[in-house]
């Protein structure tokens, strides 16, 4: 999952509004959830996948290793729908020969069941990987009126979630030194990790201390106004992503439905 | 005076929930374009002066304070912090813990925001800012992707981009490593030489502070400002008063001081390492060409097994001054005891899953018991990956690393531990009990010891280390010190035969560094292998018999201090300052610099250790 963050170019998507993309995660979210058939979803997810490659300048593969791994969630989901499928048509004789249980339903509800996971993954990575965590939180503050406060806490949280994670290796490590703290089973693992809580806990609140002094060192929240140094706007880019990724939508849905496929 | 900028009077300041004051009545003026050195032993309220300036005491963290502190006219207690960040930026200590943004220009902009500058000076300000400090061409870079030194230069950065006309420094090069403590320090010098900033400077690493300031305040541990003058004279006079209290002072005026004691006036009395030069000229001859010069605590004859506990007590020994060159005890019997070889890494290569690149590329060392190693090298050369392989924190590939003949990648990391110990860099990191005790007892009980053993031999090693009276605190509330100590005898009372310390100096005052050192010395003389990774090239110089130098992920050298420090070629490849001793003894021309340890020691002065090992020695013999 490590490669399902921002990919940093600059392009049509890139220059968006982070909450436009993010906005366009709900219509997606709420159609597939709406239909019953795998086609439509996964028409879905190949037209943004090729929207995030051609638009967003993101290279192909980055898009589609972060969809294996939605493939791979997908798959469980597939042979749990196949397998226990229990609706119209479950009673039907198998379509496969052997001990398996497999109706052309329950095939098609597990069908549809990764084809949506797939279109929803691939509407996130349009948004996510296009998108700066800062403008993104930035946004949040100047467009969706998200406290100043909070927004710079999640900014400091972005630095600091990795420094954590480096202390807590470090911790672990001194305690593999000393010889663990002891056995196997649930409560020595427990204890274990109980362990490491408090050295890490008095470690990162001390850093997040130091951090906080640091920022409001720099004067932070003391002015009751503050300028910002990037702008988030809503522009006639977004308009045009908007009413296209609509219509895009509605093309996926309408089209093979009008023409009666 | 007319262009006072800072003026403190009677400032008294107490943190909630502690009984002492850590300012008594301090009060101080600063003028503008004055440069200030803040000297004292560690917890004695140099950092809280630093966040009183700032006015970050009391607006950020709460406490009693009385007197005043104001800054151009400005009371701190009335003005905003906004006002003040505009009068005085403050540089912290951690590279990692004084940013909130991800990229290196908007953690420049965040601080002009706060001040509410309009966006369209912002670019002209960052510009300007990232300029001064040498990093205009890593605007677009990712804060994540600087080295210490840079991170350091940036957090510079962000504060002159608000403009203060007072900058404060608190320890900024405490986490560097030799590159990156100068890249700061000649940063400082030409702010210094700007003229347009007044300093305030909180440091330790006093031989490359020193030619930046004009004047030295120190504190007492108990906060009060006992000393206020020109560095020269300030370290001169208090020089006694501060090595007792533990307080780094230049290794040159050490140096001088202890000629001083066997009747060798310097003049003018050095701080700095070309000061030096020009002092110790005349006497040159008389100091040897062969570089046989003794001084301070050379001709105490160590007795290698000597407890730790009441060392520094005694008064420095006074070398006569005729004695050529003197060969003792400790070095010898260790040279003689080594040949048990602990530690054989042959061929090692290692990556780790998911880099793109080995950190480690063929590297080939053994390690006999008795041996004082260090391993330097710049950051991310790799000397930690291989202490870390070499503990089994991280498993080497198989057949890489053997310890005491067996290899370590088929040893389980229980029973490695009764054979390695490794002791990390913030001693919290590895504190296991409730209390000290129990801290130390953990290691004996999962070895399978009974209680009454485990307590034995705990309390046994707490005596040994003079924490025997802690033992039923709790590990964090014991000072860097103690703490240090501790996690060096909870890493031993297995027995251990091989020691791995990362940066065991860090964050230790002199006092405390010393005590240490001399301990693990005597480690080595019991003959177990000490292995420090470390980027103080005075411990390096003075207590190490062999260095290990990695240089990309490569062992690029492995030999005697003196060897490393005279190849400046080498130097330069592995990022690599030598210490000021040694700079001086080239510089004079002295033509053995170094000579094996224990021919010449220059004491540390007062709080010199008699006993375990040489003080400070190899400076210009």
């Amino acid at each position: 999952m490590k490669q399902f963050v921002w990919h940093e170019t600059d392009s049509f998507l890139h220059r968006l509004n982070p909450l436009t993309k993010l906005a366009l995660t709900v219509p997606v979210a709420i159609l597939v959830s709406l239909i019953f058939e795998p086609l439509t979803p996964l028409a879905i997810a190949a037209v943004a996948t090729v929207a995030t490659w051609r638009f967003g300048a993101v290279p192909l593969m980055g898009i589609i290793r972060p969809l294996g791994f939605a493939l791979l969630l997908g798959f469980g989901m597939f042979w749990t729908g196949v397998l226990y499928y229990a609706g119209q048509g479950a009673d039907d004789p198998s379509i496969v020969p052997g001990p398996l249980h497999i109706t052309e339903a329950s095939l098609l509800y597990g069908l549809t069941m990764v084809s949506r996971t797939l279109a929803i993954f691939a509407t996130s990575a349009l948004f996510v990987l296009t998108t700066n965590p800062i403008d993104f939180v930035t946004a949040l503050i100047q467009q969706a009126r998200l406290p100043v406060r909070v927004g710079y806490a999640v900014f400091a949280a972005y630095r600091f979630v990795p420094l954590i994670q480096e202390e807590l290796e470090n911790v672990r490590a001194a305690h593999q030194v000393r010889g663990g703290t002891g056995g196997r089973g649930l409560l020595a693992q427990l204890r274990q990790s109980f362990g490491y809580a408090i050295p890490l806990l008095a470690i990162s609140v001390r850093r997040a201390e130091r951090v906080a002094l640091a920022m409001d060192s720099r004067g932070f929240g003391a002015r009751p106004a503050r300028t910002y140094f990037r702008i988030t706007t809503v522009t006639r880019s977004d308009l045009v992503f908007g009413v296209g990724a609509m219509a895009a939508l509605a093309a996926i849905v309408g089209v093979p439905r009008v023409l009666g496929l | 005076m007319a262009d006072t900028v800072i003026e403190i009077e009677r400032l008294t300041f107490k943190y909630v929930g502690r009984r002492q004051l850590t300012l008594r009545e301090v009060s101080l003026n600063i003028r503008a374009g004055e440069s200030v050195l803040v000297l004292g032993p560690s917890g004695c309220g140099k950092s809280t002066l630093a966040l009183c300036l700032n006015g970050a005491i009391p607006h950020a963290i709460s406490g009693d304070l009385r007197g005043a502190v104001r800054i151009g006219g400005l009371d701190t207690r009335r003005a905003s912090m906004a006002d003040l960040a505009q009068r005085v930026g403050i540089v912290f200590q951690d590279p990692e813990a004084q940013f909130c943004m991800l990229g290196v220009e908007d953690e420049v902009a965040f601080g002009l925001e706060n001040l509410a500058v309009p966006r369209a000076e912002m670019d002209r300000r960052i510009d300007a800012a990232l300029g001064m400090v040498g990093l205009g061409h890593r605007r677009h870079e990712r804060i994540e992707r600087l080295s210490g030194g840079q991170k350091q230069r940036l957090a510079l950065a962000c504060v002159l981009a608000q403009e203060p006309k007072i900058l404060v420094l608190d320890e900024p090069t405490a986490q560097l490593d030799p590159a990156g403590t100068a890249e700061v320090m000649d940063l400082l010098g030409q702010l210094r030489a700007g003229g347009e900033h007044t300093l305030v400077i909180v440091e330790h690493r006093l031989d490359e502070v020193m030619p930046l300031v004009d004047r030295a305040i120190v504190f007492s541990a108990d906060g009060e400002l006992v000393a206020d003058g020109p560095p020269r004279e300030v370290i001169r006079e208090h020089g006694d008063w501060l090595a007792e209290a533990g307080v780094w002072t230049p290794q040159v005026s050490e140096l001088a001081r202890d000629l001083e004691r066997e009747g060798i006036a310097l003049d003018p009395f050095p701080i700095t390492v070309p000061e030096a030069v020009e002092a110790l000229r005349p006497h040159a001859r008389m100091l040897g060409s062969d570089g046989t010069r003794v001084g301070g605590a050379m001709n105490c004859a160590p007795t290698g097994s000597d407890p730790v506990g009441a060392q520094f007590i005694a008064p420095p020994c006074v070398a006569p001054a005729s004695i050529p060159s003197v060969h003792i005890g400790a070095t010898t019997t260790r040279r003689e005891r080594a040949g048990v070889p602990i530690l054989r890494v042959r061929g090692l290569t290692y990556q780790y899953p998911r880099a793109a690149a080995p950190v480690l590329c063929d590297v080939s060392c053994s390690i006999d018991g008795g041996e004082f190693v260090a391993i330097v090298g710049a950051n991310g050369a790799g000397k930690s990956t291989l202490a870390r392989l070499i503990a089994s924190i991280v498993r080497p590939p198989r057949g890489t690393i053997e310890v005491a003949g067996r290899d370590v990648s088929q040893v389980p990391s229980a029973e490695l531990a009764r054979s390695v110990g490794y002791v990390f860099q913030y001693p919290e990191h590895q504190f296991v009990g409730r209390t000290v005790l129990d801290d130390v007892a953990h290691g004996p009980r999962r070895a399978g010891n009974s209680e009454g053993e485990a307590v034995a031999l705990s309390e046994a090693m707490l005596d040994d280390f003079g924490l025997l009276r802690l033992g039923p605190a709790h590990p964090f509330t014991l000072s860097h010190g103690e703490q240090r100590r501790l996690s060096v005898a909870s890493m031993l009372v297995l027995g251990q035969q091989m020691l791995l310390l990362d940066e065991p100096t860090f964050g230790q005052d002199q006092r405390n560094a010393t005590m240490l050192l001399d301990k693990l010395e005597a480690l080595a003389a019991e003959g177990r292998a000490i292995v420090a990774v470390s980027h103080d090239m005075r411990l390096v110089a003075e207590r190490a018999q062999r260095v290990l130098v990695m240089v990309d992920g490569t062992l690029a050298f492995d030999g005697p201090p003196a060897r490393l420090f005279a190849d400046r070629a080498l130097l330069r490849r592995a990022r690599l300052v030598p210490p000021p001793l040694w700079d001086l003894g080239q510089r004079l021309g002295l033509s053995r610099p170094i000579v094996q340890p224990g021919s010449v020691r220059v004491g540390s002065g007062g709080a010199g250790p008699i006993g375990v090992g040489p003080a400070v020695q190899g400076a210009i013999s």
